[in-house]
């Protein structure tokens, strides 16, 4: 080992780091060297033991090196690295096999020891950290501890100043009861004084007054005297008696007397009193037992045992009825008997109510349990709701009267304006229906129109035509004709007749459209301002409208119907006038002229002025 | 309601006779005798001097005028008027006259309370009772008249004497169990003897007419006692009124108190109804109003009153009293019983403008009547439960069961109601003012149905 050690050292020498280790650990067994190399984690492992071994093995000292590491190894429990030796002490091979074997389990429990190192710096790690954390928690304790330690010495200084001062006050206590004690002793001995005093004082006002009494009493006071006329009778017509033994003892008698008639009319007053009472006691026993008779039939029946008693009972009563009389004497004997028995029919009573109250109360329970009856929970619920039903519908009502009234006054300008777009839409939308119609009677006017031009064109022709013919006529007769003037004359006639039909004919085919036309613009503008200025709803209009247009032959029925007024046989125009007259309050008058202007014109001017309406 | 005219009056002295037929006024040193129906003058006396006390004889047939400053009393005879007579108690003096029961007899007490002489109109006798004591009330007779008790001090210890008011014999003499007697009192049975302490101590003690003590009463110590004490009219209870500002009620039995009735400043009880006297909005008000310096010169003479129901909860104008005085302005100072028993009516001297009214029957106050200024008087009516109340101002209130009403004294100038007494028959009421009175009649046809009806109630 020796020899070893001298080798080892300058290899060691070069890693000054783990020298002192190593030349320490040289001195030990190769197993604790072992266990040096895993307790020294800190080292890098495997360049240090790279260098090791390099240090460790060298060309020289091959042989002595393996020995040693075969020892080492044995030692261990390593199989040899040498070959089994079956021959003598010739040179003993190294066992590659073993050797590499070896290795292996070295490579593997340095593995697993670096595994174990691993773990342990881990559970090292760990149990700093926890030992760090109890430190941590021992120092918080400990700061605890020295704050309640704090204040329990604060509490305890408290608990002294308390204490100090209830000592104080205790004494501050004993001193007022003192004083109050020395106050009472003062003021009772200021009493005594006051009250010796007094008499002391009493007695010599009582001298004085003895004196003062001598004085004036004994100096035969000529003025202490009474004048009087005569002397008067006593008022009970006896004369006034002797001072004797007699009358005191007549005196003492009537007192007595009197006392005794005071005595006497107490006692019977009191005698009534409770006659009264007792006659009180015994109504309410009758009673009692009138009430619990027919109660008491029934347990009688149910339970045996009580009959007895309950007959005995009723037996007593009547025996006592029948002694009412003994009442009225006030008799020890006789009163017990009566609070006795009253005592009993009150015992039976209560627990008859008692029972009562149990079947009640079971009743409701039962009434609870059973589905056929309402309960009374079930019906207070259901009133309640009702009533707050009631309460909700009350409020609605209210509400919605209070929403009626604010529409009916229209308060607030935006309800108003709010009401006031709504009307206007509702009247568009009327316009736009009305405009709608009028379009179409427009359209219907003016292909009657087109019918009128066009007849009139016939009309035209067909007159030219006539008068062509005519004028062949005229031509022929003209021509042909021997007697020309009577004929002449006649064919006159006839011919204005004629013409003067069919003039009239045109007219009143001109008069027809021309006559309904106007009309039907006063009609027509009239309603539609007046629903622009009184922005109110004018449904008859277009009925009127209809109405006009269809019979046009009824003017001024209709017209009438509009105006409401009482004249009916009134011609067209004066009717229309009328009309025109009463609408104008209303109307703009632009239209107004547009009706009287546009009474020649065709109706289409009218709905231009309608146009401009909406 | 009507009311007599006025006349002259002296020293509040106008006495009804105890038969109901006449009344006695005093006008300075004159006598004035009326008939209470004519109001004409039946008798006129002069006396010597200007009269102090006045009193009728039980009889109604004699009167006594007290002159104290010259120590003497005056005797006058209603049906013979020429009679007279003249009791001089000459250098002794005179504080108080009185008329034994049976009206025979004159008891007068000297200066200094020295004596009693019990002067005789029938006999030339006279007796001499000695020591009697100084004291509120002293003498006291029975109702039947028969006997007299007197507080007497002798020997610094107090004494009570009954004396048989026939032969002025002594039937009794005791002493009783106080430091300083103050006054003392007959059941109207006349078989108990209500004696009562000084107000130093709350004492109160009662005798039997043999002298038997029946019993003692202490409500509480160490504070200032009993004030006033008063007899139902039954003899059933007896009604101590003390400086704690309560009344306690005791029974004839077992004479322990009853109850206790608590003068309350503030009254929150809806089933009390308080009357509030309210001056009347008149148009006389409005005018008196409307000058301030006016308001100022005091109280209008003729302002109207009435009263107003106050609604709960009704606080009640205290008076603070002045505790280093003596004889301070508090506790129940006067009680009196209705004629009926069923009311009792109070007052509390440090609410000077109430009086409360207590139903004896279901003990617990039943009416609070505050008026505008402090009660000087109030009486029972003695034939029905009607209470009439003067204040010293111009009107009389009375109350009854079925509400209250102020009466507007009539006449020209103010006339200030100090006091009053009914008559024997209740329809009608002498008012007294400072030196004039009047009487009021009251409708007694009316009062009495409705007033029957109530009665009835009660």
């Amino acid at each position: 080992m020796g020899d070893w050690m001298t080798v080892t050292d300058p290899a060691l020498s070069s890693e000054s780091k783990i020298t002192s280790q190593y030349t320490s650990e040289t001195k030990m067994s190769p197993s604790s060297l072992y266990s040096q190399q895993v307790l020294c984690s800190s080292i890098p492992l495997s360049k240090n033991v790279h260098s090791f071994f390099s240090a460790f093995c060298t060309e020289e000292n091959i042989e002595q090196s393996i020995s040693y590491l075969d020892q080492e190894l044995t030692t261990f429990g390593f199989p040899s690295l040498y070959e089994d030796s079956k021959g003598k002490e010739t040179k003993r091979g190294l066992n590659v096999v073993a050797v590499l074997n070896c290795m292996n389990e070295l490579l593997i429990l340095q593995r697993k020891n670096l595994l174990a190192q691993e773990n342990v710096e881990t559970q090292n790690l760990k149990l700093g950290s926890d030992m760090g954390h109890l430190q941590n928690c021992y120092a918080k304790l400990k700061e605890q501890l020295e704050t309640s330690r704090r204040e329990m010495s604060g509490l305890q200084e408290r608990d002294r100043q308390l204490q100090c001062k209830n000592r104080n006050l205790h004494q501050l206590l004993k001193n007022e009861k003192d004083e109050v004690q020395k106050l009472q002793n003062i003021i009772a001995s200021r009493a005594t004084q006051y009250n010796h005093d007094m008499k002391r004082k009493e007695r010599e006002y009582n001298k004085l007054k003895e004196r003062l009494h001598q004085l004036v009493m004994n100096k035969k006071d000529k003025k202490i005297a009474m004048e009087i006329l005569n002397y008067v009778g006593r008022a009970d017509g006896k004369r006034g008696s002797w001072r004797t033994d007699k009358t005191e003892a007549r005196n003492e008698d009537e007192m007595y007397t009197i006392l005794l008639s005071d005595y006497e009319y107490r006692q019977k007053q009191i005698l009534m009193e409770n006659a009264e009472l007792k006659k009180v006691l015994q109504q309410m026993k009758k009673e009692m037992i009138s009430l619990l008779s027919p109660q008491k039939q029934r347990p009688r029946e149910r339970t045996d045992d009580n009959t007895g008693t309950a007959l005995s009972d009723v037996e007593e009563d009547a025996g006592e009825m029948n002694r009412e009389s003994i009442w009225d004497l006030s008799c020890e004997t006789v009163r017990e008997q009566l609070t006795n028995s009253i005592r009993k029919q009150w015992r039976i009573l209560k627990s008859h109510v008692e029972k009562l109250d149990n079947q009640v109360s079971k009743v409701h329970l039962e009434g609870v349990n059973d589905e056929d009856v309402i309960s009374r929970q079930d019906h207070e619920q259901e009133t309640e709701k009702l009533e707050v039903e009631i309460q909700q519908c009350k409020e609605m009502i209210k509400t919605q009267q209070q929403l009626l009234q604010q529409l009916a006054t229209a308060c607030d300008d935006d309800t108003s304006s709010l009401l006031r777009d709504c009307y206007l839409l509702e009247e568009k939308e009327r316009l736009k229906e009305e405009w709608s119609l009028l379009k179409e009677q427009k359209k219907n006017f003016e292909k009657e129109r087109r019918s009128f031009i066009e007849a009139a064109i016939r009309l035209g022709l067909e007159r030219k035509a006539f008068e062509e013919e005519r004028a062949i006529w005229l031509k022929q007769q003209f021509l042909s004709m021997t007697n020309f003037d009577l004929q002449n004359s006649e064919n006159v006639k006839l011919f204005s007749a004629f013409s003067g039909s069919s003039d009239r004919d045109n007219h009143t085919v001109h008069s027809r459209p021309r006559a309904r036309k106007p009309h039907s613009v006063a009609n027509g503008s009239p309603n539609c301002t007046s629903k622009l200025t009184k922005s109110l709803p004018a449904s008859p209009s277009t009925s009127d409208f209809c109405q006009t247009r269809s019979c046009v032959s009824e003017h001024s029925s209709s017209i009438n119907i509009l105006n409401i007024t009482p004249e009916e046989t009134k011609p067209n125009q004066v009717g229309r006038e009328c009309t025109n007259l009463k609408w104008s309050v209303a109307s703009r008058p632009a239209s107004q002229e547009g009706c009287y202007n546009g009474r020649s014109l065709t109706y289409a001017n009218s709905h231009i002025h309608k146009d401009n309406l909406p | 309601m009507n009311f007599s005219e006025v006349f002259k009056l002296s020293g509040l002295l106008c006495k009804f006779s105890p038969n109901g037929k006449y009344l006695a006024s005093c006008v300075q040193y004159r006598l004035v005798v009326r008939d209470v129906h004519t109001l004409q003058i039946v008798q006129l006396y002069t006396c010597l001097d200007q009269i102090q006390h006045a009193e009728w004889s039980a009889d109604s047939l004699f009167i006594l005028c007290a002159m104290y400053k010259r120590g003497l009393v005056q005797v006058w005879s209603l049906e013979q008027p020429e009679w007279h007579c003249k009791i001089d108690e000459g250098s002794a003096g005179l504080v108080a006259s009185c008329w034994s029961p049976d009206g025979r007899h004159i008891l007068n007490t000297t200066e200094f309370h020295l004596r009693i002489t019990v002067w005789s109109l029938c006999t030339k006798s006279v007796s001499y009772i000695k020591y009697p004591k100084a004291c509120q009330q002293g003498i006291s007779f029975t109702r039947d008249g028969r006997y007299m008790a007197l507080a007497e001090r002798r020997d610094c210890r107090d004494h009570v004497s009954v004396f048989v008011c026939s032969d002025w014999q002594l039937l009794r003499h005791f002493d009783t169990d106080t430091q300083d007697l103050a006054g003392l009192e007959w059941a109207p049975n006349g078989c108990v003897l209500a004696v009562w302490d000084s107000c130093l101590e709350y004492k109160i003690l009662l005798y039997s007419l043999d002298g038997r003590l029946l019993s003692t009463y202490c409500a509480y110590e160490w504070s200032l006692g009993i004030k006033s004490v008063d007899w139902s009219p039954s003899s059933q209870f007896l009604a101590i009124g003390s400086y704690d500002g309560k009344v306690r009620i005791l029974n004839h039995v077992t004479w322990k108190m009853i109850t206790e009735f608590g003068h309350l400043a503030t009254i929150n009880n809806p089933k009390i109804v308080v009357y509030k006297e309210a001056e009347k909005s008149s148009r006389l008000a409005l005018g008196y109003n409307s000058f301030p310096q006016l308001r100022a010169i005091g109280t209008l003479p003729s302002a109207e009153s009435k009263y107003e129901i106050a609604s709960m909860p009704v606080s009640l104008q205290i008076l603070k009293p002045v505790a280093d005085r003596a004889n301070p302005k508090i506790g129940v100072g006067t009680m009196a019983f209705s004629s009926d028993n069923y009311f009792l009516a109070t007052k509390n001297d440090n609410v000077p403008n109430a009086v409360w009214i207590w139903d004896v029957q279901k003990m617990r106050l039943f009416v609070v009547l505050e008026q505008l200024s402090p009660v000087r008087s109030f009486q029972w009516d003695p034939q029905q439960p009607r209470l009439a109340i003067c204040t010293g101002s111009s009107k009389v209130y009375l109350w009854s069961p079925a509400g209250c009403v102020s009466v507007q004294v009539p006449g020209e100038g103010d006339f200030q109601v100090l006091s009053l007494c009914w008559h024997l028959n209740g329809d009608s009421i002498a008012l007294l003012s400072k030196d004039h009175f009047c009487l009021c009649f009251l409708e007694t046809e009316g009062v009495r149905t409705t007033f029957g009806q109530l009665g009835d109630h009660t």
